[in-house]
């Protein structure tokens, strides 16, 4: 085979541009000419993969603009579940975690393997960073029951909730964080988003609560054929609330000029959903399904209240507010914000899982085995923190002592190692790794970029 | 594959050579880092203004594109790399947008259609 | 030294014997079982997808003889004992459903990129290896992990989803549909990992004096090919993987029941799948360039018509996807829309179908096996692509719509073109893989009776759907019975003609005599290196032409091959003028 060798690159000795690498790098794969080849190759490759992912999420993002121009409505409502300053730190967690990684890439470039790890490392901490704020926002979509599919807060048919006691809590939590606007955080369910929604908010009584709206949804009951327009009724709002006996009859708090930018009205239907538009309040007048709705309806004056108060009025406060058709759907919101985060927390662990392979492949051979003890480090102290602020959840905390006991056994193995000299894998003349991690990194970054604005700040 | 000396003078098929002479100074870095950050602080403090719903999306939209421009061009380096890189990024934008676009034209075209036959179902249901 | 080179020796380019028996081939540089399952080599990789893909061929053609044969009567007696009672129109729609999943994603989508790419693709650019051996590698165990997925499916209860998953009944149905996405989702990384290599390989790993336009066409095609892997396969992922997590999770993004919208799915879905009929037929369009080049023994005329159309036919195949829903409750204005770019494929396609036929004008044919599938590839492809006009046009595909129009629409274009490329081109790349020459009368005895089947089989079905026979059902009317009676005598036929193919193949590999470095006089550069080509692939290195320039070769009698001209390099240089 060495005549081939020679012979290609013969072929290339007049091109000028002489190039310092003599002999054959180590690094350098058979089937490669030069370093160059190899690394212009790999980054090629990656940029492709990269295309691949950018498609792949490009379905979602096209799911999500075809639900958000469908239901406007449902996305100004829904959206603020989420924690916008949660999701803001998280993106300049991302960000910053997307200068170390260049940074990185910058120091190996230039032979400074030591800061290329240093920079891994803390690229490595932004992403937990990353996924331990993701974490506590799951949980507290978990804990309210704003989830995907039937078991969410919001699922109705026809205006029929299925989790009448998770609605309000659900509420109360919006309306808390929507009275306030995005000042606090939002896992002390809020206490402060009205007169009604205060109490409803608190898991202790929430029970108790819905047992009194019962009461008034059944006298509600005879006056259902106004509840159905609640939503889109005139401006009345504040001081008809404070009325509970009228709750059904009244309009909760309108959506006034600016949402949404034309009449909304039941043009927000796709489908021929099997949602069954005929059984909608709308169109007929079934007691107990009217019942249903005013009960509902009844919850939200508070948040009409706290809305007002607020200044926040052209927000829906609630789902009633909603044109009907599109509040059948507004667990459809928290779908797309499940599988468009959840997919995206999956690269951010998959990039996590990256990083600590190109950080194992710098590190000089004495230290590798402390890269490598920071992997079941991490997820030790993540199932300790997130098992003791859950609950304390015991396997949670048994497993986490585990894997923290397994890393502390791997630090023990490293320190025997200490006196192994050999240098990192990586050099200015290779580190393709580095490189192309690093571009599957900024990608993940460059993705949230995109969802934080998209999911967290509808307005 | 063995003969070091049949190496002397190897070098890629283009002249982009040189990948570790290129790039950004740390200083470069760290100021896109900023303006990212101050990027980040300014679609967060734009909200409080309204300009309607519509433009409201145009706005946070347009400062994402910025963003993810900065980090394409500077932290993922097509600045200075072959433009085939940046085709590719551009080629794959290119496609979803042309999937969203087909996509959401057929969904508001087939709407009003749906509309009515929801009206229409329901008016027959209820006997009005 | 000529007494020496008879038919049944290996020689080398120049028609020297090659004395060493036992020199040293891709097949035996290493041994043991090890040595295959973890090999990084491209060619043997190609080895193991051919075996691969050759029983899922052989998987899903069982499963087309059982519908054939269910359908030669209408009666509830059917030979075999199956009645046609509820339980064997069950196990009909299982049927069938396996029948397409299995031959579009395990054997048509991976066949010729992934066999006959492999293996030539690397050689054809003077490489040793594609860009990246370890995707390469994985790419084949996703490939298998894929399939295992679908026998699972087979043991779990079966499938009755059609290969399509519409939503809301993949959603719903008991049968195994979890683990038919969740295995359709690997194939396409298995078929991702595939473009990426290719793309990387065609575009850094072409030797100095090989530029775009030097390369043969079967990498314009592949390339394409390898375009349309990477930007369409990731979105069957993400449907796929939505369909998984609605069945699992409860997330109704497609699901009405749930708020969701079903002809979303059907968008997501063809937004794929219709590039994905491109990613099957556009390898098999390179394949046949390479063919009728090399057996009219003329220069391919219209090279870059030919090379641009490839990536035409990719890109215009991103823009027609909502053709397969002009009844599923697209808009009108998109279903206009989408007619007429659907009519736009038509122009590439046709300039291909031009250029081979003004190649093979005042060529010197030669009628060997590989050029019979050729020209019979130009032959069903014109056909199928003539009726896909038909269910272009709006008004037309209304009536033609979920009628066998359709299914022998397809055929014509998958079975028919993507098959005859497949077979061709094996029969063509054969001496190159095994070091073997297969028998020529019986290659050509196949070609016809395949030929014959084929057409027997899916003619007819023109016709049975043009007077309205649905497709999908178990059961039909007594007036469609003739059809169906030749349709299933048509895929006996077809039948014989493959195992007629496959004993051909398997009696080459034990009694075929040992192939010379170059059967054909063809100029890519795959053929400047023994049959089988060494481990690294080339003893010497290649030397870069034209490679539709075929003056560079003589045919030597004594070999019954062609010999490398002493004055190669002056042709070529000649002929770039």
């Amino acid at each position: 085979m060495t005549t081939i060798s020679a012979d290609h690159a013969h072929g290339h000795d007049d091109d000028g541009h002489g190039h310092d690498h003599h002999g054959h790098h180590p690094a350098q794969a058979h089937h490669f000419e030069s370093m160059e080849q190899q690394f212009e190759s790999g980054k090629l490759g990656m940029w492709v993969f990269l295309a691949t992912e950018i498609l792949m999420f490009g379905g979602l993002f096209c799911a999500y603009s075809i639900y958000r121009g469908l239901n406007p409505d449902v996305f100004l409502f829904a959206h603020k579940a989420l924690d916008t300053k949660m999701g803001a730190i998280n993106t300049a967690v991302l960000l910053a975690s997307s200068f170390t990684m260049a940074w990185g890439v910058l120091a190996i470039s230039r032979g400074k393997p030591k800061l290329c790890l240093l920079m891994l490392v803390l690229t490595f901490i932004g992403g937990c960073g990353f996924m331990g704020i993701k974490t506590k926002e799951y949980y507290d979509k978990y804990t309210h029951a704003f989830v995907p599919g039937k078991a969410n807060a919001f699922y109705n048919v026809g205006g029929a909730y299925t989790n009448p006691e998770k609605l309000q809590e659900g509420v109360g939590y919006i309306q808390y964080k929507q009275g306030h606007g995005d000042d606090h955080h939002g896992d002390d369910h809020g206490a402060h988003g009205g007169d009604h929604s205060e109490d409803d908010a608190e898991h202790g009584d929430a029970e108790h609560e819905n047992d009194g709206h019962a009461a008034e949804a059944a006298e509600g009951g005879h006056h259902g054929d106004d509840a159905h327009d609640a939503g889109k009724a005139s401006p009345a709002g504040v001081e008809a609330a404070e009325d509970t006996a009228h709750a059904a009859a009244v309009p909760a708090a309108p959506p006034p000029s600016v949402w949404p930018p034309k009449p909304v009205d039941h043009a927000n239907i796709k489908t021929p959903a099997n949602a069954a538009p005929a059984t909608h309040p709308n169109f007929t007048r079934q007691a107990e399904e009217v019942a249903d709705v005013s009960a509902v309806e009844s919850l939200y004056k508070g948040a009409a209240k706290a809305q007002a108060q607020a200044g926040h009025a052209h927000y829906p406060g609630s789902p009633a507010e909603l044109d009907p058709l599109s509040g059948e759907r507004t667990h459809i919101f928290f779908q797309i914000y499940f599988i468009m985060t959840g997919l995206h927390g999956l690269h951010v662990l998959i990039g996590m899982g990256v990083l600590l392979w190109v950080a194992w492949l710098v590190a000089p051979h004495a230290w590798r085995m402390f890269v490598l003890a920071s992997a079941p480090a991490t997820v030790g102290l993540y199932f300790l923190i997130a098992g003791y602020l859950m609950g304390p959840v015991v396997w949670m905390l048994v497993f986490g002592g585990l894997c923290l006991a397994a890393a502390v056994a791997m630090v023990v193995m490293g320190l025997g190692k200490l006196d192994d000299d050999r240098p990192g894998a990586f050099s200015p003349e290779y580190y393709t790794p580095v490189e192309i991690g690093g571009l599957y990194w900024h990608l993940v970054d460059l993705i949230w970029i995109f969802l934080f604005p998209l999911l967290y700040l509808i307005h | 594959m063995t003969d070091a000396a049949a190496h002397t003078d190897d070098h890629g098929h283009d002249d982009h050579g040189a990948h570790e002479h290129h790039g950004p100074s740390l200083l470069f870095l760290a100021v896109i880092f900023v303006v990212l950050m101050f990027l980040t602080l300014v679609t967060v403090g734009v909200t409080v203004f309204d300009f309607g719903y519509q433009l409201n999306l145009v706005v946070a939209l347009v400062i994402a594109f910025v963003k993810a421009t900065l980090v394409g061009l500077y932290f993922m380096h097509l600045r200075w790399d072959p433009p085939i890189f940046g085709f590719t990024l551009a080629a794959s934008l290119g496609f979803v947008t042309l999937f969203i676009v087909f996509s959401l034209i057929d969904t508001s075209e087939v709407l009003p259609d749906v509309e009515a036959r929801a009206v229409q179902t329901a008016s027959e249901a209820t006997g009005q | 030294m000529t007494t020496l080179t008879q038919p049944g020796v290996h020689t080398d380019l120049i028609g020297k014997p090659v004395t060493d028996p036992n020199r040293e081939t891709f097949w035996n540089a290493s041994k043991g079982w090890a040595s295959w399952a973890f090999t990084l080599d491209h060619k043997r990789i190609a080895v193991m997808y051919l075996i691969g893909v050759l029983a899922a061929f052989f998987l899903g053609g069982t499963m087309a003889i059982v519908l054939r044969t269910m359908l030669l009567t209408n009666s509830d007696v059917v030979a075999g004992g199956l009645g046609k009672g509820p339980t064997a129109v069950n196990f009909y729609n299982q049927a069938f459903t396996i029948h397409g999943a299995v031959m579009v994603f395990m054997f048509i989508i991976p066949a010729i990129p992934a066999v006959i790419g492999n293996m030539v693709l690397p050689m054809q650019v003077g490489a040793i290896d594609v860009a990246f051996p370890r995707l390469n590698l994985m790419s084949f165990y996703c490939w298998l992990v894929g399939a295992l997925f679908f026998l699972a499916v087979l043991v779990m209860g079966g499938l009755d989803t059609g290969w399509t998953f519409y939503t809301p009944y993949s959603i719903r149905t008991s049968t195994a549909a979890t683990a038919a996405v969740l295995g359709a989702f690997i194939l396409g990384f298995s078929s991702i990992l595939t473009g990426v290599n290719f793309v990387a390989t065609v575009h850094m790993m072409r030797p100095e004096g090989q530029g775009w336009f030097k390369l043969p066409l079967l990498l314009w095609a592949l390339y394409s090919t390898a375009v349309i892997q990477i930007l369409a396969t990731p979105v069957l992922a993400i449907t796929l993987l939505l369909v998984a997590a609605e069945r699992i999770l409860g997330v109704g993004i497609f699901d009405p029941a749930l708020g969701g919208d079903p002809v979303l799915f059907q968008h997501f879905f063809w937004f794929y799948s219709h590039p994905a009929v491109y990613i099957m037929v556009l390898p098999g369009l390179g394949v046949i360039s390479e063919i009728i080049s090399v057996f009219s023994r003329k220069h391919i005329f219209g090279y870059k018509f030919i090379a641009f159309s490839s990536l035409a036919i990719a890109l215009f195949g991103f823009i027609v996807w909502g053709h397969h829903m002009f009844t599923s409750g697209q808009s009108w204005l998109l279903n206009a829309i989408f007619s007429l770019l659907t009519m736009s494929v038509a122009i590439p396609s046709a300039v291909k179908v031009f250029n081979w036929l003004a190649t093979m004008y005042r060529g010197r044919i030669r009628l060997d096996t590989p050029m019979l599938y050729g020209m019979g590839f130009i032959w069903l492809f014109t056909i199928g692509g003539l009726t896909g006009l038909f269910l272009a046009a709006l008004n037309t595909d209304i009536h033609f719509h979920d009628t066998y129009f359709v299914v022998a629409h397809f055929h014509y274009v998958m079975v028919g073109s993507t098959l005859f490329a497949f077979i061709g081109g094996l029969y063509y790349w054969w001496p190159k893989m095994f070091g073997k020459m297969y028998d020529e009368k019986w290659g050509r005895i196949g070609a016809w009776v395949v030929f014959i089947g084929f057409n027997l089989t899916f003619f007819i079905q023109f016709l049975a759907g043009s007077r309205g026979m649905p497709r999908r059902y178990a059961n039909y009317p007594d007036e469609y019975q003739v059809y169906h009676h030749i349709s299933t005598l048509g895929s006996y036929v077809l039948t014989i003609g493959l195992f007629i193919v496959l004993f051909n193949w398997i009696h080459s590999i034990r009694k075929g005599r040992p192939a010379p470095a170059n059967p054909w006089g063809a100029n890519s550069m795959e053929w400047q290196s023994l049959s089988p080509p060494p481990h690294l692939n080339f003893d010497t290195p290649p030397k870069v032409g034209d490679p539709y320039n075929f003056d560079g070769w003589k045919y030597d009698p004594d070999i019954d091959a062609y010999v490398m001209r002493d004055d190669y390099e002056e042709i070529m240089a000649k002929g770039q003028h």
